[in-house]
């Protein structure tokens, strides 16, 4: 745990950058946008919605996993703010890419398809009885997306106040 | 306390960003189907040697639900051959037996001049299609020469359907 400055109440310690009702409203939203609104209303709304919340809620997530990481391997991990805008810029720059240039969305179909391939799998093998193989994701590339890239000023800002300059 | 529930919340996080994509979803209502969408060309060569070939059919993001579809099966010219052949496509059961109400074929004809046509239906099979099956087909030459040629599915409901979204489907050879 980050040494806590005298007079400072909030405590300090890996992935506590996630306490926030930001954070926890952007999650439920994402899930809930993404597997239900996004059925009952597909649309320009819905779709630029989770490009929004997920701006939001994927920088603070890698953020928290740096941390967490750098404990357990006994680094000093303290919020750091170098971590922070690190996390916001790759979020921030993955989000254009993956609209902007092909093998960036190429990537990002076939690394999520990885990504999601374990849960599938199992998921296969249990109800059917078969293993799946890896398959990428879709994407409908928009470069209009980029217009939700400012939202990324909002994990920064809730980031900001619990990080040092370190 | 707190740091027990950070914890969890990471977890929760990071499986709803990895079951989750910015763009595009799953479809996991019957409402909301998987519209037209069609192979890249699979390049294939039959001769005498290897007169037929096993086909897979693999349908990416489709709906969770089983729909009927129409797949149009089109090669793609020119074709390379000596001769007039028939091609021969069946949809094959889960048991790899031959489904005899699935069937179509067509014949290659080369002109007089020895070209061919630029692209050929074969024709439709109608399927009733979902996310989480294998679909494999069998392809059989009927010439005693070799040919070569590129053959592409487009699959679309068989029933208009709004809304609808793009969907992904490959199409290869089976080892």
């Amino acid at each position: 745990m980050g040494p806590l400055k005298p007079g400072d109440k909030r405590p300090h310690y890996p992935c506590s950058g996630l306490m926030n009702l930001t954070f926890i409203l952007s999650l439920v939203v994402l899930f809930w946008n993404d597997h239900y609104w996004k059925g009952v209303g597909p649309g320009w709304i819905t779709g630029k919605l989770s490009d929004v919340v997920i701006l939001v809620v994927a920088p603070l997530t890698l953020q928290s996993m740096i941390e967490v990481l750098l404990s357990i391997f006994g680094f000093s991990w303290g919020p750091s703010r170098k971590v922070l805008i690190f996390s916001c810029v790759l979020m921030g720059l993955i989000m254009a890419l993956i609209n902007l240039w092909e093998p960036a969305s190429w990537c990002y179909r076939w690394g999520l398809g990885t990504l999601q391939w374990p849960f599938r799998a199992v998921f296969s093998a249990v109800v059917h009885g078969d293993l799946i193989a890896v398959r990428p994701v879709q994407l409908t590339v928009d470069p209009t997306d980029l217009w939700t890239i400012p939202s990324i000023g909002i994990p920064l800002y809730k980031g900001w106040k619990r990080t040092t300059s370190v | 306390m707190h740091q027990i529930v950070s914890r969890v919340l990471l977890l929760v996080s990071v499986f709803v960003l990895i079951a989750t994509s910015p763009d595009d979803k799953p479809v996991t209502t019957a409402d909301y189907l998987p519209s037209h969408c069609s192979s890249d060309p699979l390049s294939l060569t039959l001769s005498p040697d290897n007169m037929s070939q096993e086909l897979e059919l693999e349908l990416y993001r489709f709906s969770e639900y089983e729909f009927t579809y129409i797949l149009e099966f089109t090669i793609l010219g020119p074709y390379s051959g000596e001769e007039n052949a028939i091609l021969t496509l069946s949809a094959l059961d889960e048991t790899g037996v031959v489904m005899e109400d699935q069937v179509i074929s067509t014949e290659l004809e080369l002109s007089d001049g020895g070209d061919t046509v630029e692209s050929i239906s074969m024709g439709t099979l109608t399927l009733n299609l979902i996310e989480w099956d294998d679909y494999d087909f069998l392809i059989e030459l009927d010439s005693s020469y070799e040919y070569s040629f590129d053959l592409l599915v487009e699959i679309s409901p068989e029933q208009p359907h709004d809304p609808t979204y793009d969907c992904v489907v490959g199409f290869n050879e089976r080892n």
